[in-house]
C-alpha cells in the first residue's frame, strides 16, 4: 500500500525533474557521460562533437562553470585563487569515509588500480555506504548531484584554509563522493587530483563554443580573438550564452583581465630579419627579465606574467611606480621587469628575480633586488583598444602616457633598416645584460596580435654563449664616478686584458659589482696617485671613462659568460668584424697585489677561453 | 531592534556542543521556536547528524515569540565560546543582522557581537526516524570512560550486545580492546535487547568528536542494531537533550 510519505517522495522527485527539464540546473551525469566518452576517443572531430553536446545541454546560468570544468580548472590561473591540488592522503581518507572502507583497503585497491579515481569508482561499486542518507525519512527521490553543487563544493574545498581546514576538506570531499555514482566519483577524484586526463585542448572548446553559439566553426576566429583579448574562457562563454556571438565581435580589453601576450618568431640573420619585417624596423633591447603585463585602473594595479599568472604581490615597488608614472586612469601596458644591482644600478640576470617569488618579507627583497621596468607596448588606454592599432601609433600613445624616470621608462631602441646597425645594437644589448633584440615591423598592419606568434615581431638572440668557469685577472685602466650611495667615489672601474703582441692593455668590461663599502673607500685612495688627465699610451680603449689611470692594479674577476661586444677592444675582429670580447655580469673577487699588470690574463687567453666554452644556447620560451 | 533573546544558566554545555559539531561540520542551523531552541547540523559526508534541543524551561529567560532559523558558523561561535565555563550565564540576543553573546561570571559580563549569516539558501536538515530493537542507558561519565579506554586502539568502533550486556570494542593491527558494560554489575542503568547478538561497526572518530558532551551528560541512551546508525541521546540536568546519529560502516 502506498503510504503518504511515498506520495510525497514521488511528488518531490518529479518536481526536481521538472526543474532540470526547465533548464535551471544540470545533472552531473551529463558531464560525466561526456568525460567517459572523451576517455575513449582520439579523433578531434569526435571530441569536438562531444563537447558541443555538453554545451548544448548546459543552462546558460552555469556555462562558465562547465567550461572551467572541461578545462580541468575551477577558475583562470590569473585570478590568483587557490588551486585544488588535494593531496593523495586526503583523498584516501575521504574515499574511505565515503565508501565505508578502511584506509588500508583504499590504499590496497589503489596499488592494484594505480589510479585513485578508478579506486573510488571500484569501491563505490563494491560498497554503497551512503552514510545516513538511506535512513533519512524525508529523503526524497534524490535526482543526483548537480554540476553547480559539485563546482561550488570544489570551490569551497579550494578556498578553505586555516585551522581545521584539513578535516573540513576531507568531509566536503567525502560528502560529494557519498552522493556520487561510481562513475561520478571517479571523475570527482581525478579533478581533485588535477588529473582529469581528458586530452581536451582549449582549441576544441573554442571550436565547440563557435558551433553551439554561432552555428558554425567559421565563428572560431571571433571566439578565439575574444579569448585572446580577455583570457577567461568561462566568462567569454557566459557572455556569448547571454548576449550572442555578435557581442564579442568587437570585444575590448578589460583592466584586470589579462590579454594573451603577442609572441615573436625567431631568426638569426639581421638581413633576413629586416626583410621579413618589411625593411624599416623598431629594434628593441631584449632585457633578461620578467615580461609583465601591467594593468592600471585609478590606483589599482595588477601585474600579470607572460603565463598570465597574477604576480602583483612580487612587485609592490612596480605597483608604486605605475601609480606615479602612468598618467592615464585606465591603461594596460607591457614591459620587462629587470633585476638591478642595488649599488650600481646595473642590470642583473633574470635568475635574481626568483627571490621575488617569496611570499613573506617581500619588502626586504625589494631592497636587496631592486628592479627597473622597461616598457615596450601599450594595449589599452582610457577606453581605447590599442591592440588593433599599428605599433607606431601605440608607441606614440605610450610616450604620452608614461612619465619616464630612470627606473620606469621605455625600453632602449633604435629604428633602422641597416643590418649592420642592427647587429651593432644587438651586441651592445648582449654586453649590457640583455638577451638580444626584438625587431618589430613598423608598417601600418603591424597590430598587436594577442596570443599569436608571428613575423611582425622577430627575436634575435645569441645562438651560442661562452660560460665563464674560471676567473680572470684584469688591469684597472680607468674609472667612472659612482652614483647614489656611491656618490663622491669611483663606483665602476674600466678593466683591461694584456695584449702581449702590442704590449697594450685592451678593455674588456666595466666592473661595478662585488665591492664592499670598504673596497670602494680604498679604490678612491688607490686611484688618487695614479690618475691621469689623458689615456695612458699603453691603453687601447674606445670607451671614455671619467678618469684614466696608469695600468697598475690587477683584480681577479668572475663573470657569467664571455660575450662579443662592439664597445671593447679586447680581441676586436678576432671572432666577428667590429666586435671584441667582453664579460657579461662581471664581479670583483679580490685584488691581486702579487701580480704586475703584465701578469694579467692576456687577450689570447681570453680568446681561447671564449672558444673553448662556446656552447649552443638553449631556446627559452620568452619571446 | 531586538528580535529575540535568551539566557542559559550553564554556558559550558553550549561550548561542548558547538566545539563537537565544529569538528565535523562548518555550519549548522539554530532553530528558535517559542517552545524550544534547537541546534542542528549534518556533516558533509552525511555520516553524522547532531541535534541539540533545549526546551524553553531550561533557560532562565527565553523571549522567542515566533519561529526563526538562522545559520550558525561553528568555527566563529566556537572561538567565542572557548572561554565559557561551568556556572557562566550565557545571554544571547538576536537582532536583524547580528548575534550578541554575553557571558556573566561573578558579576563581570563579556559581550561578543558576530554577524549573522545570510538565511537565504539554508539547506534543510532531514529527520531520522528509525526503529531500534536494542536500547542501553548508562551514565555519561561511564560511557565517556568506556570510550576513552578503547579509542586509541583503532579507527573502528564495534558495538555489540546480548541480553543486559553492551560491548564496545576497537580492533586494529595493534590488537583488540573491549569494554563490557552490564546491568548485573550496575554499570548499565537500563537495557532492552530485542536482537541479542547484534553487532555493528562505526568510525571511531565520530564518537571521539562528542566525548565532551558525553562526559557532561547525566545519562547516555544508546540505541543500536546490526547495520543501523548508532543513536546516542544525551540528557542534561536542565532538560536539554543532545541527539547524535552516526552511520554504520559497511564491511
Amino acid at each position: 500500500m502506498l503510504c503518504l510519505s511515498d506520495v510525497f517522495k514521488t511528488y518531490v522527485y518529479y518536481l526536481r525533474k521538472a526543474v532540470y527539464l526547465l533548464g535551471y540546473v544540470m545533472e552531473l551525469k551529463i558531464l560525466v557521460e561526456a568525460f567517459n566518452q572523451l576517455e575513449k576517443i582520439t579523433s578531434r572531430t569526435q571530441i569536438t562533437n562531444v563537447v558541443v553536446n555538453v554545451l548544448k545541454n548546459t543552462p546558460k546560468e552555469i556555462v562558465d562553470k562547465v567550461v572551467y570544468l572541461l578545462q580541468g580548472v575551477l577558475w583562470p590561473d590569473w585570478k590568483g585563487l587557490p588551486e585544488l591540488g588535494v593531496g593523495e592522503k586526503y583523498l584516501i581518507k575521504a574515499i574511505a569515509k565515503a565508501t565505508g572502507s578502511s584506509e588500508e583497503e583504499v590504499e590496497k585497491t589503489y596499488k592494484t588500480s594505480g589510479d585513485l579515481g578508478k579506486t573510488a569508482e571500484m569501491l563505490k561499486m563494491r560498497k554503497s555506504a551512503g552514510g545516513l542518507t538511506k535512513f533519512l525519512s524525508s529523503s526524497t527521490g534524490r535526482a543526483g548531484l548537480t554540476v553547480e553543487k559539485v563546482y561550488d563544493t570544489l570551490a569551497k574545498i579550494a578556498l578553505t584554509t586555516g585551522e581545521g581546514s584539513r578535516d573540513l576538506k576531507i568531509n566536503l570531499i567525502a560528502g560529494l563522493l557519498t552522493e556520487a555514482t561510481p562513475s561520478e566519483a571517479k571523475f570527482i577524484v581525478r579533478f581533485l587530483e588535477g588529473r582529469l586526463r581528458l586530452g581536451l585542448g582549449e582549441a576544441t572548446i573554442l571550436d565547440a563554443l563557435a558551433i553551439v553559439f554561432g552555428g558554425s566553426q567559421a565563428y572560431r576566429p571571433i571566439v578565439e580573438r575574444a579569448y585572446n583579448i580577455r583570457a577567461d574562457l568561462g566568462s567569454i562563454a557566459r557572455l556569448i550564452a547571454y548576449e550572442g556571438i555578435k557581442s564579442i565581435e568587437n570585444i575590448k580589453p578589460e583592466v584586470g583581465i589579462p590579454i594573451k601576450p603577442m609572441l615573436a618568431e625567431r631568426l638569426d640573420n639581421p638581413e633576413e630579419i629586416l626583410s621579413k619585417v618589411g625593411g624599416k624596423a623598431l629594434v628593441e633591447f631584449k632585457y633578461d627579465g620578467e615580461r609583465g603585463q601591467i594593468h592600471k585602473k585609478d590606483d589599482t594595479v595588477y601585474i600579470f606574467s607572460r603565463r598570465l599568472e597574477n604576480i602583483t604581490h612580487q612587485y609592490p615597488d612596480v605597483v608604486e611606480m605605475v601609480r606615479t608614472h602612468v598618467l592615464s586612469n585606465e591603461a594596460i601596458l607591457e614591459g620587462e621587469i629587470v633585476a638591478t644591482d642595488p649599488e650600481t644600478g646595473e642590470l642583473r640576470p633574470f635568475q635574481e628575480l626568483m627571490h621575488r617569488k617569496r611570499k613573506y618579507d617581500i619588502h626586504e627583497v625589494i631592497k636587496e633586488i631592486p628592479v627597473k621596468v622597461f616598457l615596450f607596448d601599450i594595449l589599452y588606454n582610457e577606453g581605447e583598444d590599442l591592440t588593433t592599432k599599428p605599433i607606431a601609433y601605440r608607441r606614440e600613445v605610450l610616450k604620452k602616457v608614461v612619465k619616464e624616470s630612470e627606473d620606469f621608462r621605455i625600453a632602449d631602441y633604435i629604428i633602422t633598416e641597416d643590418p649592420q646597425e642592427l647587429e651593432k645594437f644587438f651586441l651592445y644589448c648582449i654586453e649590457n645584460g640583455g638577451e638580444g633584440v626584438v625587431v618589430k615591423a613598423l608598417h601600418s598592419n603591424a597590430i598587436y596580435q594577442a596570443g599569436a606568434r608571428g613575423w611582425l615581431w622577430i627575436k634575435y638572440k645569441r645562438d651560442y654563449k661562452s660560460e665563464m668557469i674560471d676567473t680572470v685577472d684584469l688591469v684597472v685602466v680607468g674609472a667612472f664616478a659612482g652614483r647614489g650611495k656611491r656618490g663622491g667615489k669611483w663606483g665602476t672601474l674600466l678593466m683591461a686584458a694584456y695584449d702581449k703582441k702590442t704590449d697594450t692593455f685592451k678593455t674588456v668590461c666595466k666592473l661595478g659589482t662585488g665591492f664592499t663599502d670598504k673596497d670602494l673607500e680604498e679604490i678612491t685612495e688607490m686611484l688618487k696617485p695614479i690618475t691621469l688627465s689623458h689615456k695612458h699610451p699603453r691603453v687601447d680603449s674606445d670607451i671614455e671613462p671619467d678618469i684614466w689611470v696608469i695600468p697598475q692594479y690587477v683584480a681577479e674577476v668572475l663573470g657569467a659568460e664571455l660575450t662579443l661586444s662592439p664597445l671593447h677592444t679586447c680581441c676586436k675582429g678576432a671572432v666577428k668584424k667590429d666586435a671584441g670580447i667582453s664579460i657579461r655580469f662581471p664581479r670583483f673577487i679580490k685584488w691581486r697585489p702579487d701580480k704586475k699588470p703584465e701578469d694579467a690574463t692576456t687577450t689570447d687567453e681570453l680568446l681561447e677561453m671564449y672558444r673553448r666554452q662556446l656552447k649552443k644556447v638553449e631556446e627559452s620560451p620568452t619571446p | 531592534m531586538l528580535d529575540l533573546s535568551f539566557t542559559s544558566p550553564d554556558a559550558s554545555i553550549w561550548r561542548y556542543v558547538v566545539s563537537s559539531a565544529g569538528k565535523f561540520v562548518e555550519v549548522g542551523l539554530m532553530i528558535l521556536r517559542p517552545e524550544e531552541l534547537i541546534i542542528k547540523a549534518m556533516d558533509p559526508s552525511r555520516t553524522a547528524l547532531i541535534e541539540f534541543i533545549m526546551p524553553k524551561e531550561s533557560f532562565e529567560e527565553y523571549n522567542v515569540s515566533e519561529e526563526r532559523t538562522i545559520q550558525l558558523n561553528f568555527e566563529e561561535l566556537g572561538k567565542v565560546l572557548r572561554s565559557a565555563e561551568k556556572d557562566d550565564r550565557l545571554t544571547v540576543e538576536l537582532e536583524a543582522a547580528t548575534i550578541k553573546i554575553g557571558f556573566e561570571r561573578r558579576g563581570i559580563v563579556r559581550t561578543f557581537t558576530l554577524p549573522l549569516h545570510t538565511e537565504a539558501g539554508l539547506e534543510e536538515i532531514p529527520e531520522l526516524n528509525i526503529e531500534y530493537a536494542n536500547m542501553f542507558k548508562v551514565r555519561g561519565e561511564i560511557f565517556y570512560d568506556a570510550l576513552s579506554s578503547i579509542e586509541d586502539m583503532g579507527d573502528v568502533l564495534k558495538i555489540g550486545g546480548d541480553k543486559n550486556v553492551l560491548k564496545l570494542s576497537s580492533v586494529s593491527d595493534l590488537g583488540e580492546a573491549e569494554v563490557e558494560l552490564s546491568l548485573e554489575k550496575g554499570v548499565l542503568e537500563e537495557a532492552e535487547v530485542g536482537n541479542p547478538g547484534f553487532t555493528s561497526s562505526y568510525t571511531m572518530e565520530f564518537f571521539t568528536y562528542v566525548k565532551r558532551p558525553i562526559k557532561a551528560a547525566e545519562y547516555v541512551i544508546l540505541r543500536v542494531d546490526t547495520d543501523l546508525p548508532a543513536f546516542l541521546e544525551l540528557t542534561y540536568p536542565q532538560g536539554s537533550k543532545l541527539k547524535y546519529y552516526v552511520a554504520p560502516r559497511t564491511e
